[in-house]
C-alpha cells in the first residue's frame, strides 16, 4: 500500500501543476484571442472583419490538430523555453499551446450569450471599448465563462494524461507505464479512479462558483 | 434645438439587397418639446431615433443638436456628445450583474466621477424616480415599470439635454404605461430635458406629447402639434392612428368595390361627429347602408369619428350618396383593404 501511494502522490501533484499552470497561461492566451474574436466581427464594437477571419481561420487549423502530432511537432518549442523536452515543465508548452485555441472559442461563445441591447446601452452612454468589455461584456456573462473555463481545464487534464505517452510526468505517465508496459492493470485502474475523481471535483466546482455568481441575476 | 436634415438610411442586407428604411427626413424639434414619433410597426421609427445618437448611421443627411452635427463626429467626439444624450428602450437593456444603484452608477463610472460623487448622485436619481428602497435589488427581482425606472434614472445621470424613448413603454401594461408617461412628463417640466419619442402606440402621443411626426414607410407623412395632426389629419395613416378600432375591418369582409356597392371609410371632423348625416344619406337616396366599423374619439375636448360602411343600392343611388357626404365636408375614402 505504501509503496502504491508513493507512486501515486507524487504522480497527483505534477497532474494538478501541469494543469494549472497550462489552464493559466492558455488563459492568458486565449482569453484575450476570445474577446477579440468577438468585437472584432461585424457590426460589433471594434468592428475588424479582415483580422476576424484570419485569427479565426489560425484557431481553426491549430484545433484540427490533433493533440498527440501537435505535442512531438512542439518538443523542439519545449526544449527551446524549459531546456528540456520531457518532464512535467517540459509538457506545460504543448499543453498550454494546445489549449489556448479551444479557450478562445469557448470566451467566444460564452460572450456571445450577452443580449445586444445591452452593449446597445453602454454605447449610448459613450461607454469606450474597453468600457463595456470589462463592465459589460465580462460581467454580464461571467456564469457562462466560468462553465467554459471549467470545461477548458477539464479537457487539459485529459490532455496531460495524453502527454504521459511522451514522457510528460503525471498520472498519464504512470498509467502508460504500468498499464501499458508492465501490465499492472492494478496502478492503472487506480489511476484512471484518481482522474475521475478528479474530473468530478472540477465540474461540481464549476457549477457551485457560476451558480453562486449568478444567484441574484 | 435640434434639426434633421434630409436623413436616408439605406440597409444593405447580408445577400447584397438594399432597404431603404428612412426617405429624406425632415424634422425640427425645439428645446422643451416632447416630440413624439408614431408610425406602424416596420415605418422606420426605430431608426430614426438611432440615427439620432448614431447608434444607427445615417446613410446621407445631417443631424443638428445645438448646432453641432452629430454626423460629423469622429467616435472621441461622438463618444462624449453621447453622455449628454440619454437613452431609454422597450426591453430596459439593465445589466443583470448589477444591482440598482449599480445600474445608475454605471453611467457615472464611465465619465470617471469619483466614488463618494457617484454615491450622492445616485441617491439623487433614485429619489427622482422612486426607487430608493429598491437600491439593493438586482433587476430580476423588479416589476417591468421598476425597470423602466431605473433605467429613466440612469439615463438622466449624466445631466442629459436631450431624452430618446424607444418605444419605452410599449413592454407595460396600460397601468404601468401611464405612471411612466407622468415621469417623463415631470422630468421634462422640472429638468427642462426635451424628449423625442417613438411608439407605436397614439394614447402614447396623446398623453404627454405636444408635437407628433407620424412616418409611413420611411417617410414623414404629417408633422405638427398633437393638435392639428389628429384634429385635420391629412393621410390615412394619421388617421388610422386616430382611431384604430374603426379602420379594423375583420378578415372574411369582401372589398372588392363594385358600382352597386362600395366600402367608404367616413372621417367626421370637430363637430359633425355629432350631426345625423348617415340617417339623412340613407333617406335621401335610399340607399342601405351597413355600419361594418367606427367609433368617436376626443383629443382636447374636442369629438371626432370615424366610420367603415358598406353603401348598396342602384349605381346612381350609390353614387349619389358618396357624393352627398362629399358636399358636406367629410373626409371619404375608399376601403382597399382591411387595416
Ligand atoms: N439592421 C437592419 N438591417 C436591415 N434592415 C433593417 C435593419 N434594421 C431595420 N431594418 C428594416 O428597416 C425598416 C424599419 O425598421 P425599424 O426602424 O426597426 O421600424 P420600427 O421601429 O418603426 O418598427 C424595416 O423594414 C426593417 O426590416
Ligand atoms: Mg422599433
Amino acid at each position: 500500500m505504501d509503496d502504491i501511494m508513493s507512486l501515486l502522490i507524487p504522480s497527483v501533484l505534477e497532474t494538478v501543476y501541469m494543469v494549472t499552470f497550462s489552464t493559466i497561461i492558455a488563459l492568458l492566451i486565449g482569453f484575450p484571442l476570445g474577446i477579440i474574436l468577438v468585437i472584432t466581427e461585424k457590426g460589433h464594437i471594434c468592428e475588424m472583419p479582415l483580422l476576424n477571419k484570419v485569427l479565426s481561420t489560425i484557431i481553426n487549423v491549430c484545433r484540427s490538430v490533433p493533440y498527440i502530432i501537435l505535442m512531438i511537432v512542439l518538443l523542439p518549442v519545449s526544449r527551446w523555453i524549459i531546456g528540456t523536452s520531457i518532464g512535467t515543465t517540459a509538457s506545460i508548452v504543448p499543453l498550454s499551446i494546445a489549449a489556448a485555441p479551444f479557450v478562445a472559442r469557448i470566451i467566444e461563445s460564452s460572450l456571445k450569450e450577452i443580449e445586444w441591447g445591452k452593449i446597445e446601452a453602454a454605447l449610448s452612454m459613450g461607454a469606450s471599448t474597453l468600457q463595456i468589455i470589462f463592465k459589460v461584456m465580462i460581467p454580464e456573462t461571467l456564469p457562462s465563462l466560468v462553465l467554459g473555463i471549467t470545461i477548458t481545464v477539464i479537457s487539459v487534464l485529459g490532455y496531460s494524461a495524453m502527454a504521459g505517452a511522451i514522457g510528460g510526468g503525471g498520472l498519464g505517465s504512470l498509467a502508460i507505464i504500468y498499464g501499458y508496459q508492465r501490465f499492472d492493470y492494478k496502478i492503472m485502474n487506480i489511476t484512471l479512479v484518481i482522474l475521475i475523481i478528479m474530473v468530478q471535483i472540477i465540474q461540481s466546482a464549476g457549477n457551485g462558483l457560476a451558480k453562486k455568481i449568478s444567484k441574484n441575476r | 434645438m435640434i434639426t434633421i436634415k434630409n436623413l436616408n438610411k439605406v440597409y444593405i442586407t447580408p445577400n447584397g439587397g438594399k432597404i431603404t428604411a428612412l426617405k429624406n427626413i425632415n424634422l425640427n424639434i425645439e428645446k422643451g418639446d416632447i416630440f413624439g414619433i408614431v408610425g406602424l410597426s416596420g415605418a422606420g421609427k426605430s431608426t430614426l431615433i438611432r440615427c439620432i445618437n448614431r447608434l444607427e448611421e445615417p446613410t446621407t443627411g445631417k443631424v443638428i443638436i445645438d448646432g453641432v452635427d452629430i454626423t460629423n463626429l469622429n467616435i472621441r467626439e461622438l463618444r462624449n456628445a453621447r453622455k449628454k444624450i440619454g437613452m431609454i428602450f422597450q426591453h430596459f437593456n439593465l445589466l443583470n450583474s448589477r444591482n440598482v444603484e449599480d445600474n445608475v452608477a454605471f453611467p457615472l463610472e464611465i465619465v470617471g466621477m469619483p466614488k463618494t460623487e457617484i454615491k450622492k448622485r445616485v441617491s439623487k436619481l433614485l429619489n427622482l424616480v422612486g426607487l430608493e428602497d429598491r437600491a439593493k435589488h438586482y433587476p430580476s427581482e423588479l416589476s417591468g415599470g421598476q425597470k423602466q425606472r431605473v433605467g429613466i434614472a440612469r439615463a438622466l445621470a449624466n445631466d442629459p439635454k436631450l431624452l430618446l424613448c424607444d418605444e419605452a413603454t410599449s413592454a407595460l401594461d396600460p397601468q404601468t404605461t401611464k405612471s411612466i408617461l407622468a415621469l417623463l412628463k415631470q422630468i421634462n417640466k422640472t429638468l427642462g430635458i426635451t424628449i423625442i419619442l417613438i411608439t407605436h402606440e397614439m394614447s402614447v402621443i396623446k398623453e404627454i406629447c405636444n408635437r407628433v411626426a407620424v412616418i409611413e414607410r420611411g417617410e414623414i407623412i404629417e408633422q405638427g402639434t398633437v393638435f392639428d395632426v389628429f384634429s385635420q389629419p391629412k393621410t390615412l395613416t394619421a388617421k388610422a392612428f386616430l382611431n384604430r378600432s374603426a379602420y379594423e375591418l375583420p378578415d372574411d369582409i369582401n372589398v372588392n368595390q363594385t358600382a352597386n356597392r362600395r366600402l367608404i371609410r367616413i372621417f367626421f371632423p370637430r363637430d359633425s361627429a355629432r350631426k345625423p348625416i348617415i340617417s339623412r344619406m340613407i333617406r335621401m337616396f335610399e340607399v342601405d347602408v351597413n355600419i361594418l366599423a367606427g367609433a368617436i374619439d376626443k383629443i382636447q375636448d374636442q369629438t371626432f369619428g370615424t366610420l367603415t360602411v358598406e353603401i348598396t343600392g342602384s349605381k346612381k343611388q350609390v353614387s349619389g350618396a358618396i357624393n352627398f357626404l362629399y358636399n358636406e365636408n367629410l373626409e371619404v375614402e375608399e376601403v382597399r383593404k382591411s387595416g
